[in-house]
């Protein structure tokens, strides 16, 4: 089966006479497309990415590149929840890879659906961000078990997952999984236990003061206390400098997405003084 | 040997016997109990514990070079800040006191608990698989000394399951030696959250 070699590189700069933030494609190759920018309250500037063929297929190598000019602001986000296609046996592992670059004292926004892994897929995503001075970042992910609905539960073959994130030339995160699902059961203990859907919200701005990062840590891990049920643990990590994590772990898919949001919105107006702007598509 | 035995027994004070990295708030919300703790830490091994020895490993190889880059990638690894903290902590008091008894150049900074078990031993002219073996072993010690405070585990129960878990240390230790820092995965999202949610719990016996 031939597979999609596709390509997406945005430039996000901001336009000071008019104080917006303007995007310029600077390459797309299909499957990926982005067919325009929808210009924000505040003069963000909001792309989504298509993904034409519908979701990710065996042997697909996909990259996005992602450049925040110097101000400028971005929000991307999918169109909807990334589909992992069937892997025939001996197939290639579907490969998307991520790079984002924030410069400084601009504010990068990645929101996008979930990731549902169908059964025997086989992925791997391997996603850089660096942050300059100044520069901010809100980067959700979630992974689903699968098609819950077709009776799949963790029956994808295997997700390999890459994230690293810097600021200022210094790693605050690295993140390293790998998920199979045969050789190591999800539902130990020392994994998911009893949970099946996972998330991870990072919240960033390289340079923010020790008595900010206090106060958001504060109301987030209240937050996180008031959102928390028996289906839905939602915990809060301070990193080493520049940001917090948010992780979810639900029983659910339901739950994540209005969570995500909540603390979104929470620290977008604590770090800058905004209202968080909810992604223009149908959910 | 016997000065590595020492560095490894939970007698050591360093004070790792006040934490419990997350544990206690698996068991306070009952995500686990003593039928589940055997798979639990061989889980564990097989994620944290594998991390944890490349890490050991680096440290033993490195000698104190690059000792910043590879403690900054620990840190970055590690979410949880309490885990983060806990291992930080530990690991600066291990290096001091080793270092006040067998003396030795400081690397200076930040240390975490398996960077400073691979540097120490690396002194002390140990070989990096039996110090990546140790440091495994007094982890777990740990652990399951953590639970006998938090669960009903009885001496000989917990006895019987660090005996049998060395096996699986050791095949850790050994799948470490191929590993390195940079790609080495681990998947614990559930640890980390306890880890993470830890200082919420209404009664603490531990400090993380």
């Amino acid at each position: 089966m031939p597979h999609s070699d596709g390509r997406l590189s945005l430039q996000f700069e901001y336009d000071a006479p008019t104080a917006r933030t303007v995007l310029q494609v600077a390459e797309q190759r299909q499957p990926l497309k982005v067919v325009r920018a929808f210009q924000m309250q505040g003069g963000a500037a909001l792309a989504h990415v298509h993904n034409l063929s519908g979701g990710i297929l065996a042997g697909d190598r996909l990259s996005l590149d992602l450049q925040i000019g110097p101000g400028a602001q971005a929000q991307v986000t999918s169109t909807g929840a990334t589909r992992l296609y069937r892997s025939r046996a001996g197939a290639a592992a579907a490969e998307f890879t991520a790079r984002a670059s924030v410069r400084a004292g601009a504010l990068l926004e990645y929101l996008p659906d979930p990731l549902i892994p169908f059964a025997d897929s086989r992925f791997h995503q391997d996603t850089a961000v660096s942050l300059e001075d100044d520069a901010g970042l809100f980067w959700w992910e979630t992974v689903t078990p699968g098609r819950e609905a077709h009776g799949e539960l963790f029956s994808y073959d295997a997700l390999r997952f890459r994230f690293d994130l810097d600021a200022e030339g210094i790693p605050i995160a690295l993140e390293r999984s790998h998920l199979d699902p045969v050789a190591r059961p999800l539902g130990s203990p020392a994994r998911l236990g009893p949970y099946r859907y996972f998330s991870s919200f990072y919240v960033c701005r390289a340079g923010a003061g020790e008595s900010t990062w206090r106060d958001l840590e504060k109301q987030l891990r209240e937050l996180a206390g008031t959102l928390s049920s028996p289906v839905i643990l939602w915990g809060l990590g301070r990193l080493p400098a520049h940001g917090l994590v948010v992780r979810a772990l639900s029983q659910n898919g339901r739950d994540i997405p209005s969570g995500l949001i909540s603390f979104w919105r929470v620290a977008k107006q604590a770090l800058y003084g905004q209202d968080a702007v909810i992604p223009r598509k149908i959910y | 040997m016997l000065k590595l035995m020492q560095l490894a027994d939970s007698a050591l004070p360093v004070g790792s016997a006040a934490h419990s990295f997350g544990l206690e708030t698996l068991v306070a919300e009952e995500l686990l109990d003593a039928g589940s703790l055997p798979s639990f830490l061989r889980g564990y091994l097989l994620e944290t514990g594998i991390v944890e020895a490349a890490f050991c490993r680096a440290a033993h190889r490195l000698a104190g070079v690059g000792w910043t880059e590879l403690n900054q990638q620990l840190s970055a690894r590690k979410p949880a800040q309490e885990s983060r903290g806990a291992s930080l902590t530990l690991g600066r008091r291990f290096l001091q006191l080793f270092l006040a008894l067998e003396g030795g150049p400081d690397p200076g900074g930040e240390a975490h608990y398996a960077t400073a078990f691979g540097y120490a031993s690396r002194l002390l002219g140990v070989g990096e698989e039996l110090a990546t073996a140790c440091y495994l072993q007094q982890t777990v010690n740990g652990m399951v000394y953590a639970c006998q405070r938090l669960m009903p585990l009885g001496q000989q129960h917990a006895a019987r399951l660090l005996w049998e878990i060395k096996p699986a240390i050791l095949s850790t230790a050994q799948a470490s030696c191929a590993a390195d820092v940079e790609t080495t995965a681990a998947f614990t999202p559930l640890v980390e959250i306890a880890s993470m949610r830890h200082v919420d719990q209404a009664t603490r016996l531990f400090i993380s």
